[in-house]
């Protein structure tokens, strides 16, 4: 495929020069390579080729059960895995007709926030190391580790967590959690604010982004692009406001949509916004969220309590097949879609009516977003390149899956 | 007439007869139970199953209760789903906290069906004994806190297996599983207890604790121990066989499972069960040896194979072709015993190939042709009676011996057995034992064949049956005339007869007099059929595969110009039309230059030792394929090649009915041991043919074009009088006859190295009269020498008050024991026994006799 692609970029008389970027090139955000084809210091036409973080995780996904499944959504989007997870269980329970307990749903707001925080933190910082912002890599990684560290208070891992259950959370979260999150709002804010002050006016910054790699709402919409790359041409589309999960139909958030100009400035300044929402939600989840259970009652789906495990034969008996042979899912198919950082991301889930699934899909927003970038850097210069993949947020885990 | 009810408010119409829960699993309803099981009568002892029947007072045990028309069942009901849940609470109550570490933890019927009931939080607590765990055998384990007391494993060994050895001791809350009385277990330990248990209180004892449900792959395969060719899946964990067991989906339990349950109906025996582990043995070569200053060598394939190829070229090049000679073996598979006949008949030219089934089942072949090879057990289950001659079926056949038992039993068939030995089946399911002296088997059969003759009114039975009697066969035998005329009675009464016997180690030296014997019995007996049963996993695909050096492929003869020249086709070559040399007439003394032995251990197993050890040593150059360096390897080899186990090759085998199953591959093979299909087509390739087999399958492809091109032509059998031969007698001269037949738990050239199979028998032992031993002078336990042909074995003896006086019964198989040494070439051979500590050799017969007057 790739091979094919080069050739028929290079054309027949082979005139022009291709220049391959990747796959280990620092800025390709992974292992993303791209050929491109070269008129000086134009770009005539770019490839990019995928494939080099393919683990087959759709087809593991058949051997594995529900609960099993939800440790590799983790490592699709590692950036901010709790998406990942969120988008694998919101499919997961609609198939399976498992209620979650009110106050999980409101915590989910708060886990899938603060992932949306660590995804655009890294984004940030990443982007504006590409364009040359070093000072800013090093802030936007200093606030990342203040998230991971609420992820580690929530449940001891950092990034691959997995803490959110088919059913609801795993337990209550322990006591500081809740304090913890909430002395950092303001620390949170200080910092966005202060990448708004580095970049937003600065002249190099604009000069790099503004105008470059721009896209039309109809080419955007065209081209199934979602998430910040759609909201940076002026559609104000958000899952979570057009389909409601979790708790988001209870809070109040703004959908911003940049410049509306569709270039890489646009997609930058609405993610800067997007932030500052994600504090917003999570404030009013603070203080809204109802008390009550976290797992779902129905024993069929939900962990037994630890202790009752050691003495109880039935907490026992349950347990071990439920986890070993994964609770049974009505025959039957579902399409559930959330708002990841980075897009929809959505998992196409077929069940046969055992505990695990028949065939899993997943559309992954960073796989689709990608197919732009042809389109945004042609007849761009090359440093542009660098730019647009930027704006553009792929993390290649979710693209090869 | 059909009956048809309602579950759950859906029509469901089934066979009468069928019972409620019949009717629930046709319409797909689940019904939790513990104690029900499609094999097993209904039984009714854990109560899950209830539903709810309209007009009934009471739930109502599904298991239990036929299907009526009209019936109006309700599964899912409060009071249904109260009392299920009830139930298990208070099975649950007693139940230990052991998932984490149980075997059956995922496979559990008690877990599944928990869950399925939905208990999920336990109200009357956990009130556990905590007994200690049971060692009911070596291989069997019983862990009394886990029991249910569904009662499965006891009747599965009464219903299925026949043996009754496990029942509930005392009642109530002190009730167990156990044996009667608390006696050591004394069964075939087969292990169908350990199969059946839904929960894991019964374990096998050598897969305890090795490997997590959901760690391990299974395979389908077939088991390879003998011709019964049962399906059973091998349990694998990187690159490991763990266990064996039962193809799970025979034992399904889905009561309108019209599956056919395969020829082992779902069940396993002790080989099939625990004899795997030899897979694994240390003694395993993983590389080919090459013999350098006198000892074996590690070296590369390349240089061993091509140090093959060369030595056969040479002696091709020198002598001629058929100073080159292969002996094979039924437990290959259909395809390798298919490659090594091409290879010796294409590549070297020569009809130089044979086994050990000269001696059993390839005289049976000539006697009786193809013909008798072709019957299902499925149509030797309608039989109505059954004349079982020579070896127990219960120690060669297993599994078809305790299908025979439920005939016998649950149908009211008549067993017959007739042989020198005391069989398993003597007791409680032989209506009538003839116990025959050693050799007389065919002396027996001539005998119903004469009185049969001579009482049929039409006289259309040859004249020459007539030819011998009653009276000179009871003189013969040693049975009383009497019970032979009772015997022919009972026989002509059921008319359809099965006369069966296993083509095994027993019948050595008289294979075609016996087939031939049996043959003319059914001239007298219209309605009766033979069934030769062939004794290793694919000692009949053998015979099809053309293995031999008289037969080609569909049992076609080598004399047959019409199939050589279709075959020579097939093959692009013109094929030898002189007859090979079988293994009888190279171990007679036939010039060989290669001699390239293939899964068979000449050296201890075969009949007529002494010949067989000369031929290896006169053989200029020795190459032995096998798993271990047995005795052949390690004095005679020139070359060892290691070949695999039937868990490390894809390939089928053909059993004793004709049906070829296909084994899958397990495991990659253990060090650098190859598939023998594999070794042959290298070695094939070194020798200069062009075969381009990449996989068994291949070569199964080939195979069938080949049978599709020489079919099997159907000659009747011949029925030739033959004077019985007579039979040496041992009155006084302080000589015993030796007797011998397979062992179940030493099951030949593999099945020996199986550490668990020899759990259950450490030392070969000679059984003896315990009389005879008195009069020998030998205390039971001793160590006795047993000469006879030269030879000279010392074992251990035996006393068994179930042998006639003048026999000693010494096992075959057991590689410290090789009965082969003592059998010469005749069937019958008298051996003398004494004590160890007694003088040896010449003096001793004198001795003896001195000791006796």
């Amino acid at each position: 495929m790739a091979t094919v692609e080069i050739e028929r970029i290079a054309g027949e008389d082979d005139s022009g020069l291709i220049l391959n970027m990747g796959p280990q090139h620092p800025s390709t955000h992974g292992v993303l390579r791209v050929v491109l084809k070269m008129d000086g210091e134009y770009i005539e036409e770019a490839v990019p080729i995928i494939g080099y973080l393919h683990r087959g995780t759709e087809k593991i996904a058949e051997s594995e059960t529900y609960t099993q499944i939800l440790g590799y959504t983790d490592r699709m989007d590692y950036t901010a895995a709790a998406s990942s997870n969120l988008g694998w269980l919101v499919a997961v329970e609609a198939l399976a007709g498992i209620e979650v307990p009110e106050r999980a749903q409101w915590l989910r707001c708060i886990v899938g926030e603060l992932g949306r925080l660590a995804g655009h933190l890294v984004w940030i910082g990443t982007h504006a190391l590409d364009i040359g912002a070093m000072s800013v890599f090093l802030y936007a990684f200093r606030a990342r580790e203040r998230v991971l560290e609420l992820f580690e208070e929530l449940c001891g891992a950092r990034m691959t967590h997995s803490v959110m259950r088919p059913g609801g959370f795993l337990e209550e979260p322990r006591e500081p959690f809740y304090e913890k999150l909430e002395s950092l709002f303001d620390y949170f804010v200080k910092e966005i604010d202060q990448f708004d002050k580095l970049l937003s006016k600065n002249d190099l910054w604009i000069g790099r982004t503004v105008d470059v790699g721009v896209i039309t709402a109809d080419d955007a919409i065209a081209m199934g692009l979602s998430g910040p790359c759609l909201r940076g041409s002026g559609v104000e589309w958000d899952i979570r406001k057009a389909e409601p999960y979790a708790a988001y139909d209870k809070v109040e958030f703004d959908v911003p949509t940049g410049t509306g100009k569709g270039d890489v400035y646009s997609r930058y300044i609405l993610r800067i916004e997007e932030m500052r929402q994600s504090v917003r939600i999570m404030r009013q989840v603070i203080e809204h969220m109802p008390p009550g259970p976290v797992m779902t009652d129905d024993a069929r789906v939900g962990r037994p309590d630890t202790p009752r495990l050691y003495t109880d034969m039935e907490a026992m008996i349950n347990h071990f097949w439920m986890y070993i042979h994964g609770f049974p899912v009505p025959r039957g198919e579902t399409y559930a879609a959330i708002e990841a950082p980075k897009g929809e991301l959505a998992f196409y889930v077929v069940s046969d009516g055992s505990g695990k699934p028949y065939r899993m899909h997943v559309r992954s927003p960073s796989f689709v977003n990608l197919q732009s970038l042809p389109y945004l850097v042609k007849g761009r210069l090359l440093a542009d390149v660098v730019a647009v993949i930027g704006s553009i947020d792929i993390v290649l885990g979710e693209i090869d899956r | 007439m059909p009956v048809t009810l309602t579950v759950d408010g859906q029509e469901v119409t089934v066979p009468d007869g069928a019972t409620i829960l019949d009717a629930c699993r046709q319409a797909g309803i689940y019904i939790p139970t513990l104690c029900f099981d499609t094999f097993l009568k209904p039984y009714g002892a854990c109560r899950m199953c209830v539903v709810e029947v309209e007009r009934a007072p009471k739930p109502l045990s599904s298991c239990n209760t036929a299907a009526m028309d009209g019936m109006v069942v309700s599964t899912k009901t409060e009071p249904v789903v109260h009392a299920q849940q009830g139930i298990m609470e208070m099975t649950l109550q007693h139940h230990p906290l052991d998932c984490p570490y149980c075997d059956k933890s995922g496979v559990c019927d008690l877990q599944h069906t928990a869950y399925e009931v939905g208990v999920y939080r336990s109200k009357l607590g956990s009130d556990n004994p905590n007994e200690p765990d049971h060692e009911l055998s070596p291989l069997i384990e019983w862990d009394p806190n886990r029991c249910i007391y569904c009662g499965k494993c006891v009747r599965v060994c009464d219903e299925r297996v026949g043996d009754s050895a496990l029942t509930f001791n005392l009642r109530g809350f002190h009730s167990y599983i156990g044996t009667q009385f608390d006696e050591p277990l004394d069964c075939v330990e087969c292990g169908e207890c350990i199969e059946v248990c839904p929960v894991g209180a019964l374990l096998s004892r050598p897969f305890m604790h090795s490997g997590r449900a959901w760690q391990v792959h299974q395979s389908e395969s077939v088991c390879n121990h003998c011709s019964v060719g049962c399906q059973m899946h091998v349990e694998t964990r990187m690159g490991e066989v763990l266990r064996t067991k039962a193809n799970p989906a025979l034992r399904d339990q889905t009561p309108v499972n019209t599956r056919d349950r395969g020829p082992g109906d779902g069940m396993l025996c002790t080989r099939g069960r625990f004899g795997y582990d030899y897979i694994h043995d240390d003694g395993r070569v993983t590389q080919p040896l090459v013999r350098k200053d006198g000892q074996l060598e590690p070296a590369s394939w390349d240089e061993a194979l091509s140090l093959v190829a060369a030595r056969i070229a040479a002696a091709k090049a020198e002598d001629g072709p058929d100073s080159v000679a292969a002996i094979t073996s039924g437990r290959l598979s259909d395809e390798e015993n298919y490659l090594i006949a091409r290879l010796m008949r294409e590549v070297v030219g020569t009809n130089n190939i044979d086994s050990a089934e000269r001696w059993t089942l390839i005289p049976t072949l000539h006697a009786l042709g193809p013909a008798a090879f072709d019957f299902t057990i499925s149509q030797m289950e309608q039989m109505d009676a059954f004349l079982v001659v020579g070896g127990d079926l219960m120690e060669s056949h297993d599994v078809l011996g305790m299908r025979m038992r439920q005939w016998v039993r649950d149908e009211g068939k008549l067993l017959i057995q007739a042989g020198s030995l005391p069989s398993r089946q003597d007791d409680r399911f032989a209506r009538r034992v003839l116990r025959v002296r050693p050799g007389a088997e065919q002396h027996l059969l001539q005998g119903l064949a004469a009185e049969l003759a001579r009482q049929s009114a039409d006289g259309n039975a040859p004249a020459d049956l007539r030819g011998y009697s009653l009276e000179r066969a009871a003189a013969d035998t040693g049975i009383d005339a009497a019970a032979i005329g009772e015997a022919a009675a009972q026989l002509a009464e059921a008319g359809n007869v099965g006369i069966v016997w296993g083509l095994g180690s027993w019948l050595i030296g008289g294979a075609e007099a016996l087939a031939q014997a049996a043959a003319n019995l059914t001239l007298a007996l219209p309605q009766a059929r033979l069934y030769p049963l062939a004794n290793k996993a694919n000692s009949r695909g053998l015979a099809q595969m053309g293995a031999g050096a008289d037969i080609l492929p569909n049992f076609r003869s080598v004399d047959d110009a019409q199939a050589r020249s279709a075959l020579g086709r097939l093959w692009d070559v013109v094929l030898p039309d002189a007859a090979g040399h079988t293994l009888d007439a190279l171990m007679a003394g036939a010039d060989v230059s290669v001699l390239y032995v293939i899964g068979e251990d000449l050296a201890t197993s075969a009949r007529n030792r002494q010949q067989a050890q000369a031929l290896l040593e006169r053989a200029g150059f020795v190459v032995v394929q096998d798993l271990f360096v047995n005795a052949t390897a390690a004095e005679y080899a020139d070359v060892v090649l290691p070949a695999v186990s039937f868990a490390e090759k894809t390939g089928t085998f053909t059993n004793m009915e004709g049906r070829a199953q296909r084994a899958q591959a397990a495991i990659p093979p253990v060090g650098e041991a190859k598939p023998d299909w594999q070794i042959f087509t290298e070695l094939a390739l070194q020798l200069g043919a062009r075969w381009a087999y990449r996989n068994s399958d291949s070569v199964v492809q080939e195979i069938a074009a080949v049978l599709a091109e020489i079919p099997v032509t159907h000659s009747a059998p011949r029925f030739a009088w033959q004077e019985p031969p007579a039979l040496p007698s041992v009155n006084g001269d302080g000589k015993l006859l030796l007797v011998t037949q397979d062992h179940l738990f030493v099951p030949g050239v593999t099945g020996r190295y199986s550490g668990n199979l020899r759990r259950l028998v450490e030392a070969p032992t000679a059984e003896i009269h315990p009389a005879q031993l008195a009069r020998l002078g030998i205390e039971d336990g001793e160590s006795v020498g047993i000469q006879a042909n030269g030879a000279d074995l010392t074992v251990t003896a035996k006393a068994n008050d179930k042998l006639t006086e003048d026999v000693v019964y010494l096992p075959g198989g057991f590689p410290d024991a090789p009965v082969g040494a003592l059998l010469g070439a005749e069937a019958t051979v008298a051996v003398s026994v004494r004590a160890a500590a007694a003088e040896p050799a010449a003096e001793s017969s004198s001795a003896m006799e001195g000791a006796e007057s």
